[in-house]
């Protein structure tokens, strides 16, 4: 048999389609919810300053427990399979997203903020209208932080019946079937890169527009 | 949020006995001064001596310690400070352009605050753009890092106009700049002073400038101010050695009819002289990344003519050569006062002056050396 043929073979069996197309939904449900919410917390965080130490720490907490255990954990609240792989995604992402949310709304350069007040601006037009379009290249950042954590978890939720790419993996390690093994690895291995510098990309062309210059 | 247009015209703005303390350090110590309606008044003095303390408290970014201010009578602490800022234009040195906006954005910005209609913000965008001597079709939709120095500066005070504020304050807006290019910027603004009608609070290290923009001029040492007045009355009648010192009599000549042109002259360095063959486009980046607004077409040691980067801007087809205009030139030791009499004849501004062997060596403005004459 050859190469082509023995790809082939692992995707028609293993349903790699689909498996892909679970894999990705639950991905892109969990990113989006992350970022939202991640976003949303950066912000928060970033007018009271004092709920900031509070918040960080307990999601520095979070981020410490291990991703297996955490989707344990979540088992007996939310059952198996997709959901608590989600939930358990969301979790872990929204700490770099507020994170970074935080340092950027926080790290714009003081001279903005002084022009900004000088013209009238108010402290919530600032916010919008300087702070929080400075701090984009930032956030983008922590939402690329999250993509990677995002597609390790969506993997692991193949323990835990969610589908996905992490079953046929799963199921190559229980049959100790390289060629499942080697064909889903890769072709995770490879979503991940594409995802990933598709990021970066994005990233960077928001860094290039904070200089103006495109 | 929008908010209450606060004065149309205003009578005056009082400052009256502030003081602001930063630690044991007085930034400004028992300071009044009154604005008069309709003029610009200077503040000026040594660095650190507190003269960008008053302007920022006129629009409440600081609060003085004692003392108050007020505008037509009425103390400003009772102005909201946010709609106070929107009845106020702020130019500063450092320009702050944002970033992440266009000039039509940023010069927009707060008229789209305030809610105005798309068409209208624009209008006002190209509006102001034309009165700041640019081009609106070439330059609305830059960032601010696609513009040079003294572009970035018209484009802050555009914003600053934007709301068409009664009142402007200035902190040594012109202060960055190559020499010749402030001149050209001073010349513009002391035009536009004119026809905007604005109360203006100007800060400047530069007496020259104070004396060519000032209606009055405020010197301030040590957090105190000195003496306010007239150039005429600071330099006729000054009350300190100090003040003297600053007006300096001797930078105003006295004596037009014995000085000649090279006297009043700013000199022109290489990045000024550019060869007229070269492809218009490579001049217009050449001069942009100089940061200056004219240069000379140069052929063989030979002036050309005179080339204005706005109007390359515009159109930079071909050779530099056949976008040049023939300039006024005169030599270094012609009489200065035929020489203006001249450019007054020709309704020229500025000029070239030459050297005895025909090599470009300065320019002098018309205006700039005429207010400067007692
Ligand atoms: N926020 C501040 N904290 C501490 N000291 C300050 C602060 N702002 C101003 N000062 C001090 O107060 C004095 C007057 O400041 P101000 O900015 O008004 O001076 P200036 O004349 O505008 O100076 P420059 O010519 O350098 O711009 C200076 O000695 C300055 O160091
Ligand atoms: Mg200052």
């Amino acid at each position: 048999m050859n190469l082509i043929d023995r790809v082939m073979d692992v995707w028609e069996l293993q349903q790699l389609t689909q498996r892909t197309v679970e894999h990705l939904t639950m991905f892109a449900i969990a990113l989006i919810v992350a970022s939202i919410v991640g976003v949303m917390v950066g912000v928060i965080v970033y007018r009271r300053f004092r709920v900031a130490t509070v918040l960080f720490n307990v999601l520095n907490i979070a981020e410490t427990i291990p991703t297996l255990a955490l989707l344990v954990l979540l088992l007996p609240l939310l059952g198996l399979g997709m959901k608590p792989t989600i939930v358990t995604s969301i979790i872990y992402s929204i700490l770099p997203i507020a994170r970074n949310t935080y340092t950027g709304l926080t790290s714009v350069d003081k001279e903005h903020i002084f022009v900004a007040e000088a013209l009238g601006l108010s402290d919530s037009e600032i916010l919008r209208k300087v702070r929080f379009p400075l701090a984009l290249p930032l956030i983008a950042g922590g939402i690329r932080i999250a993509l990677v954590f995002t597609m390790g978890v969506v993997t692991l939720g193949g323990l835990i019946a969610a589908g996905g790419l992490g079953a046929p993996l799963q199921t190559g390690i229980q049959l100790y079937d390289k060629d499942i093994i080697i064909v889903t690895g890769l072709w995770v291995g490879l979503l991940a890169l594409v995802l990933d510098s598709v990021a970066g990309m994005i990233e960077h062309r928001l860094e290039v527009n904070r200089d103006g210059t495109r | 949020m929008t908010s209450r247009r606060l004065f149309d015209k205003i009578q005056g703005i009082t400052i009256s006995h502030v003081t602001k303390k930063y630690g044991s350090i007085y930034a400004v110590r028992d300071v009044s001064l009154d604005v008069i309606g309709g003029e610009l008044l200077v503040l000026i003095g040594p660095s650190g001596s507190g003269k960008t303390t008053p302007l920022r408290m006129v629009n409440r970014l600081i609060e003085p310690d004692e003392g108050s201010i007020s505008i037509d009578g009425q103390d400003i602490r009772g102005h909201d400070p946010v709609t106070l800022r929107r009845n106020m234009g702020y130019v500063i040195q450092q320009i702050g352009l944002f970033p992440h906006m266009s000039v039509r954005e940023n010069i927009g910005l707060i008229p789209r605050l305030e809610g105005w209609p798309r068409d209208d913000i624009n209008a006002r965008v190209d509006e102001l753009l034309s009165l700041v001597a640019l081009p609106p079709e070439v330059f609305s939709k830059r960032y601010p890092q696609e513009l040079s120095g003294g572009q970035q500066q018209r484009v802050g005070l555009a914003r600053a106009l934007a709301m068409d504020p009664p009142i402007l304050l200035m902190d040594e807006p012109f202060g960055a700049l190559d020499p010749i290019l402030r001149m050209q910027l001073q010349d513009e603004f002391a035009r536009v002073k004119g026809e905007l009608g604005k109360t203006i609070l100007f800060v400047t290290h530069d007496i020259e400038e104070s004396f060519k923009l000032g209606d009055r001029i405020a010197i301030m040492r040590d957090a105190s101010l000195d003496q306010v007045g007239t150039a005429d009355e600071l330099i006729f009648h000054p009350e300190s050695a100090f003040v003297a010192d600053i007006v300096d009599a001797n930078k105003k000549y006295k004596h037009v009819d014995t000085m000649c042109v090279g006297d009043v002259a700013y000199a022109l360095d290489d990045d000024y002289l550019l060869d007229g063959r070269m492809d218009g486009k490579d001049a217009l980046s050449s001069m942009h990344e100089n940061d200056i607004e004219v240069a000379l077409a140069m052929e063989g040691g030979e002036i050309i003519g005179l080339v204005n980067a706005l109007s390359l801007y515009r159109d930079a087809q071909g050779r530099l050569r056949d976008h040049a205009f023939e300039p006024l030139i005169f030599d270094a030791n012609d009489s200065l006062s035929a020489a203006l009499s001249e450019m007054k004849a020709h309704g020229i501004s500025m000029a070239v002056v030459t050297s005895r062997d025909g090599q470009p060596t300065g320019m002098i403005s018309m205006n700039e050396t005429l207010l400067r004459l007692v």
